[in-house]
């Protein structure tokens, strides 16, 4: 996969750290915030393609942010995360903006494989599933 | 009991539940990938890379702190549940508001309330139903949603309080509003839910709003 910086923005600290942990084990740049008001702070700095977003964080929520996103930085790509995966066989509705959405728990690889599908097809449509 | 305290009960369940299984799904997703840590550091031993004792003791560790967040959140959720089978008799405010926030956490974030726990008395005591004491906090933190405004913050305290025991909300002019419907609307709720819970508010000489919910010793609303 050709360079792609990643930004993650969930207030699960240990979530985070880990996850940055795991993607550059696999040479994938990664930077990691607590909060939506410092993600777009860090968005602003430059240099990043994708953002995976918590949707539930609390303060400037995961939909402001991702909003916001689609209004300042129209070349990002953003990957959804959520806890709130009660919908029977895995499926949620994706909001307006967003490239795609992963229930929680989910598998790196299948984090990794959406990057990549971000990368490899920039002008993707909105999947209307959500996966594990 | 009728079927709209029913279901107002009903609901308050369903949110509680919500929101402590959704902290519960972001405890078991953090092990998950810390488990999935471990298993790429063994994976990149297999093919030649050292093994970092230490590292694996700070995953051991890391493990352990979801471990026993997972167990305190589970603990709090079934002493919530079974507090449907305690009949009335004396209760710890500041033990069981500690507990119940915990589980409404996720919510009182996203509402910008800052639940400062060291305000939290310990042996303010009083003869109660807990599950009626819970509904009617959750009645109380839910009217404060509107009220944290954007950026804001509310304090929660715990305190003795005349011949009962009062749950305190406070904050500054530009952290808590409330109008006149919802406080209006929160007392009228309290009264045909919880009759032994009442609610006033008052403002401190420094402007700031102080929103309480009385529980033993019945207050004028104003």
């Amino acid at each position: 996969m050709d360079r792609v910086k990643v930004l993650i923005i969930d207030d699960e600290e240990e979530l985070v750290a880990t996850l940055l942990e795991r993607l550059q084990m696999r040479g994938l740049p990664a930077e990691g915030v607590l909060s939506g008001k410092d993600g777009l702070r860090k968005l602003a700095e430059g240099g990043f393609d994708v953002v995976v977003l918590d949707l539930m964080i609390p303060g400037f929520s995961g939909q402001q942010v991702l909003q916001t996103i689609r209004e300042q930085f129209p070349a990002v790509r953003v990957l959804l995360i959520t806890g709130h995966g009660a919908e029977p066989e895995g499926v949620a509705e994706l909001p307006p903006g967003a490239g795609d959405i992963l229930l929680k728990p989910f598998r790196i690889e299948t984090m990794i494989e959406k990057i990549k599908e971000f990368r490899e097809n920039p002008n993707l449509p909105n999947s209307k599933t959500a996966q594990r | 009991m009728n079927d709209n305290r029913e279901r107002q009960q009903l609901e308050f369940f369903g949110c509680i539940l919500a929101s402590a299984t959704h902290q519960l799904n972001n405890v078991l997703s953090t092990a998950d990938q810390v488990v999935g840590l471990l298993g790429d550091m063994l994976a990149a031993a297999e093919t030649g890379h050292r093994l970092d004792p230490r590292k694996i003791e700070d995953i051991k560790d890391r493990l352990l702190v979801q471990v026993r967040r997972g167990a305190d959140l589970v603990g709090n959720l079934n002493s919530f549940a079974h507090s449907v089978d305690r009949p009335q008799g004396e209760i710890d405010l500041g033990r069981l508001v500690h507990q119940f926030l915990s589980l409404y956490e996720r919510l009182a974030a996203r509402r910008r309330l800052e639940l400062n726990k060291a305000l939290f008395a310990v042996d303010v005591g009083f003869q109660g139903n807990p599950l009626d004491i819970q509904h009617a906090l959750f009645l109380f933190l839910e009217v404060l949603h509107p009220a944290a405004r954007a950026g804001g913050r509310a304090t929660i305290e715990v305190r003795q309080g005349g011949k009962g025991a009062i749950v305190e909300a406070r904050g500054g002019p530009k952290d808590l509003a409330i109008d006149e419907e919802a406080f209006t609307s929160l007392a009228s709720r309290l009264a045909a839910i919880v009759p032994a819970a009442s609610v006033t508010r008052s403002y401190s000489p420094g402007g700031d709003m102080i929103l309480a919910l009385h529980f033993g010793n019945k207050q004028a609303a104003g």
